[in-house]
């Protein structure tokens, strides 16, 4: 019986998973961006052959970027937040040294060329030291650890970078270190400015040879009244900038053993500064922004005279915002005079290499590897179609008046076929030139994008191509408060299927200052600001939770309404303040606050014409002492669920409780008894009521909650037993439906029937996400991100909480395969195949013109796309459908029954004629 | 060939006549009025009863039927697959293609007993018309579940609509 079970599932298994590529498939449906973060530690290697660059990332990224192309050469994902968190990166041609980590630095070396692991040692953290306190640098082969502590002393540790041996050590009395002195590293020197009285202080310290240099500031600055800033100028020589706060231009200095050279000019105080090597002197670069400009000059260090053949001016890519010079090489050119290269990192994480005095080699968008919001939008209809759709906008003409514009359009069509037939058409709108029209099968899309770094992207869904970008000024997405993830609420206020309206969303985020709400207003096609000039409204008011109406207005516009922190309501667009008004009885907004643990539910019933009033209707507290809640998921509002019921063995119906207002609640707590618990709530956010709660006992996070149709499924990492567990709920109403129209969770229905049932996967989850399909026809998949990096699709038989540990007939009959704990992770199922997708923040589904076709976008560090079909394409013919074949035997066909015809009825003549 | 077979039928009478007519004793045994008693009968119910009689069996026929589709139904099973269904297709389609042509066999019933006939070959039709639904229901063929009409379901409409989340500020 067993065995025969086994084999059963077996059967089911390959079966099932039948859906994985061919090998000429791979790249056809998807496409794999990788991107390295926000750069933080940048050296360029010109030496070798094939010229790199090396970066080190917020992401905790090391890699080699290749120098003409930009693109990754080697890259490696160290570990994850705090753990990984890169201290330090620097290269000496030899070998690139990273220190990364928290409590225990690790140092590793890696191989320049191939980016191999060379060695790998760890430091401890020094005791009761600051972070800031501790500093690295490479010098002449070793790795020097400087930890300066306040009126106390400076340890400077020197490692053998291949060994990890201490090579020396040594503790130099500083009392003349004060407690708020700020300190620079400027290798091989320490710089400290300190404030005596009405004196400031430099000193500079010599970290190789000992011995302290103090010069007083006014000395060289003249009176200094404000406060002073102290910054390193990056390069290869011990250069800072000291700045007054307030004023236009600063000063720099060489710092030397023997005392402080200043450079003989005053720079602006906006310039971004490099000290480059050529040849046998070093060369300040600045680089200025003015205007959409950016002017670029270089002089030597030592005279301050202005080098003519580094003087440049160029135009700023509008896109890009402000950037530093994170890294530059200077070299002769091979014509005459000489050139540098600038790497340059903008303020909106893009990384750029400049070709100086000249152009912008490449750009980085890196702004993509930290995604807040995603939505997929459809493209909008062809020249043509729009032709037709507009036949169809007259709708008072009458049939005389319709026929006549059938008329107009079809010789519209018809000049436009003879004209491009004969080459000579007008050429056609943007969007139709670059193809980014609607398909037959909704499958091309427009990818948009919302990224931390307050930028917008538009992405072709096809080829992955960046179609269009905003930078967003003064903006920031929304921080989840339970688990610092950055957010952006997303509003889809108008498609593309409103033909003569353009399509239209809007990006909720917060000033980066006041954190006041302003919306971003575009054209989600083209990414034209579609409100002000640059698209963007301030609110002027704190947003507590945001609301999109279910029903446009005359322009087929939805409202978005917005609930501020005084509880007061608004209306984005003034004009949908009619449909909200009407619609009001039936809206409920609801709040969480993750701290207090405190859920409130607002109804708007109580609005009038001229205004709409928020009420509080309902509260519940769901945690105390140290809970929080963690997450609030509700279902997709776009979903649509086909079946309403589920078939039993006996053929009865099990009705689904399909609640559209159930949110999934997840708290997560302490306690000394349980150690880490969680408990999941599934409330009706209407009338407040919780449907069903059950809680998990040491289980943590990583706690990831898929909420949808009729279930909810969720992972978390089991404590006791070590494993990452999965558990699944299904609610069902019962063998009747209480009501078959209409749902209303007003009109208390019944405590649903709850199945669940928990299975064990063999790997850590990083994100989870259902599929959607149109119609919601086709069966539901589960998307599980690993953090291997690999991208599991597990359909929903084998997550079915209905799946019996017993096995009858009647359950057979049902459908439902005996139960197994473990899940399996076939190769087959991964989506991804070889494409590993690193650091997975999120997946984004999204249903396509077919219903059998669900496309998946998933970001993270990486982009992923590709497009799953859960009940495989049974509305599409097969790839290798002949077509020809087909075509030639029905013509075939046809012409042999006609001459048959014609044989049969010649020879029956002649029968006849006997 | 018509003729041929006539002129023997002739001569057949002819020598029976004959017989009779000559004075040999009958062998021992031999009742003369045994066989004359039986053909009197036969002759007596002759034109009316013998329709009657085959009137019976077309009305009967239906039902007799009726054991033979029994075993038939016991035999092909409850699974679907195509002789089962075959079968129960022969057996649907084959009375209600009867029910249909029988104003045709009614022409054939005559004599006083055709209305009970009509009546029981009517009856028998719809028997063997409800053995095999009654078989297709056990197939589970027939919509007659819930479960059949789920597709059917309009999904329920939404009379709330509710929004929000995580606190923003």
């Amino acid at each position: 019986m067993k065995y025969s079970v086994t084999v059963f599932v077996l059967l089911t298994w390959a079966f099932r998973w039948s859906f994985c590529i061919y090998e000429d498939q791979i790249g056809k449906f998807d496409w794999r961006q990788t991107y390295i973060g926000k750069l933080k530690f940048a050296y360029l290697d010109t030496i070798s052959t094939t010229k790199k660059a090396f970066v080190a990332t917020e992401e905790n990224v090391v890699a080699a970027l290749n120098l003409k192309t930009g693109q990754i050469v080697w890259r490696h994902v160290l570990e994850k937040a705090d753990q990984g968190e890169i201290q330090f990166m620097d290269g000496d041609g030899d070998d690139i040294v990273t220190v990364s980590g928290r409590n225990i630095f690790v140092v590793r070396t890696w191989d320049p060329h191939n980016g191999f692991l060379k060695s790998e040692w760890t430091v401890a953290q020094p005791l009761i030291r600051r972070l800031i306190d501790i500093k690295w640098f490479l010098y002449q082969k070793q790795l020097f650890q400087v930890v300066s502590v306040a009126l106390s002393d400076i340890t400077i540790t020197a490692y053998n970078i291949s060994a990890g041996t201490k090579v020396s050590s040594d503790l130099i009395h500083a009392p003349w270190m004060a407690q708020d002195s700020r300190c620079v590293l400027a290798v091989p020197y320490l710089a400290c400015l300190d404030k005596v009285g009405q004196e400031v202080l430099l000193h500079s310290f010599s970290l190789t040879g000992a011995g302290t240099q103090t010069k007083s500031l006014s000395a060289f600055m003249g009176e200094v009244k404000t406060s002073v800033t102290l910054e390193t100028v990056g390069g290869s020589q011990p250069v800072v900038e000291v700045a007054m706060v307030g004023n236009s231009s600063k000063h720099i200095l060489l710092l030397e053993a023997n005392g402080f050279t200043l450079y003989p000019h005053q720079l602006p105080s906006a310039a971004k500064l490099y000290v480059a090597s050529y040849e046998k002197s070093s060369i300040v670069l600045q680089a200025l922004y003015m205007e959409g400009w950016l002017v670029l000059s270089g002089s030597t260090l030592e005279t301050g005279k202005e080098l003519s053949d580094l003087a440049g001016k160029l135009k700023y890519p509008s896109g890009l915002g402000e950037g530093n010079i994170a890294a530059a090489v200077c070299s002769p050119k091979k014509d005459k005079g000489k050139g540098c290269r600038i790497l340059l990192v903008t303020d909106d994480h893009a990384i750029a290499l400049m070709s100086h005095p000249g152009k912008f080699v490449w750009v980085r968008e890196e702004a993509l590897a930290s995604i807040a919001a995603v939505e997929i939008l459809d493209l909008p209809v062809s020249d043509t179609d729009a032709a037709i759709e507009k036949e169809f906008d007259h709708k008072e003409t009458g049939f005389v008046g319709m026929f006549v514009h059938r008329l107009a359009s079809q010789i519209l069509q018809l000049r436009s076929l003879v004209l491009t037939i004969l080459g000579l058409g007008e050429p056609p709108s943007a969007g139709q030139r670059a193809g980014l029209v609607r398909d037959e099968f909704g499958l091309h899309k427009m990818i948009v994008v919302a990224s931390s770094a307050g930028k917008v992207f538009g992405i072709d869904n096809l080829s992955g191509e960046i179609i269009w970008q905003q930078r967003l000024e003064n903006v920031k997405p929304y921080v989840d408060q339970a688990t610092g993830k950055n957010h952006a609420p997303f509003f889809v206020q108008r498609t593309t299927r409103h033909f003569p309206s353009p399509a239209q969303c809007a990006l909720l985020l917060r000033h980066k200052v006041t954190d006041e709400g302003v919306l971003f207003v575009f054209n989600p096609i083209t990414g034209q600001p579609l409100a002000e000039s640059d698209g963007l409204i301030s609110l002027g008011y704190k947003v507590k939770q945001s609301f999109l109406l279910h029903e446009g207005n005359k322009e087929s516009l939805r409202g978005i309404l917005l609930l501020d922190n005084e509880d007061n309501l608004h209306v984005y667009p003034e004009s949908a303040q009619s449909v909200a008004v009407a619609m009001a009885a039936t809206i409920f907004i609801f709040t969480a606050d993750p701290n207090s643990g405190l859920l409130v539910g607002y109804s708007l019933a109580l609005s009038t014409k001229q205004n709409l009033i928020a009420t509080r209707v309902w509260e519940i507290k769901l945690t105390h002492g140290s809970q929080r809640i963690t997450a609030v998921i509700s279902k997709s509002s776009i979903e649509k669920v086909h079946s309403q019921g589920r078939v039993l063995g006996d053929r009865s119906v099990l009705y689904k409780y399909i609640n559209p207002n159930l949110v999934a609640v997840l708290t997560q707590g302490f306690d000394p008894v349980h150690k880490q618990f969680l408990n999941i709530y599934l409330i009706d956010v209407v009338s407040g009521s919780v449907i069903f709660s059950i809680s998990h006992k040491r289980a943590r996070e990583p706690v990831h909650i898929v909420h949808s149709e009729n279930w909810l499924l969720y992972s978390y990492f089991s404590d006791k037993s070590r494993r990452t567990e999965i558990v699944t709920l299904e609610l069902y109403e019962g063998k009747v439906q209480s009501n078959t129209t209409a749902f209303s969770s007003v009109a208390a229905p019944l405590q649903p029937i709850v199945d669940r049932q928990a299975y064990i996967l063999p790997g850590m989850i990083e994100s989870m996400k259902e599929t959607i399909t149109e119609k919601g026809i086709t069966s539901k998949h589960i998307l599980v991100a690993l953090a291997n990096g690999a991208i599991l699709e597990i359909p929903w038989v084998f997550l079915d909480p209905r799946r019996p540990i017993t096995v009858t007939s009647e359950m057979r009959e049902e459908g439902v395969i005996p139960y197994m704990p473990e899940l399996p992770i076939p190769s087959e199922a991964i989506i991804n195949y070889n494409q590993t997708v690193q650091r997975v923040r999120g997946i984004h589904t999204t249903p396509s013109g077919l219903e059998s076709t669900c496309l998946v976008f998933v970001y993270g560090l990486d982009m992923f796309y590709t497009r799953v079909a859960p009940s495989k394409t049974f509305d599409l013919l097969k790839e290798d459908f002949d077509h020809f074949l087909i075509t030639a035997v029905l013509l075939g066909l046809t012409v042999t029954s006609y001459i048959t015809k014609k044989l049969a009825s010649r020879k029956a003549l002649k029968q006849a004629w006997k | 060939m018509k003729p041929k077979s006539l002129v023997i039928c002739v001569h057949i009478i002819f020598r029976n006549k004959q017989d009779r007519s000559s004075d040999l004793a009958s062998p021992p045994g031999y009742n003369p009025s045994a066989g004359q008693v039986y053909t009197e009968v036969a002759r007596e119910s002759d034109p009316s009863h013998l329709i009657i009689k085959k009137s019976w069996e077309l009305a009967l026929a239906p039902l007799k039927q009726v054991p033979m589709n029994l075993f038939i139904m016991y035999m092909a099973g409850n699974s679907i697959s195509i002789f089962p269904i075959m079968m129960v297709g022969m057996l649907i389609v084959r009375p209600v293609k009867a029910l249909f042509t029988m104003q045709n066999t009614f022409k054939m019933i005559e004599g006083s007993h055709a209305v009970g006939q009509k009546l029981v070959y009517f009856l028998g039709n719809i028997v063997s018309v409800a053995l095999a639904l009654y078989k297709c229901h056990s197939m589970g063929l027939l919509p007659s579940h819930a479960s059949d009409w789920l597709a059917f379901v309009e999904p329920q409409m939404r009379v709330e609509y509710s929004g929000g989340g995580m606190l923003l500020v």
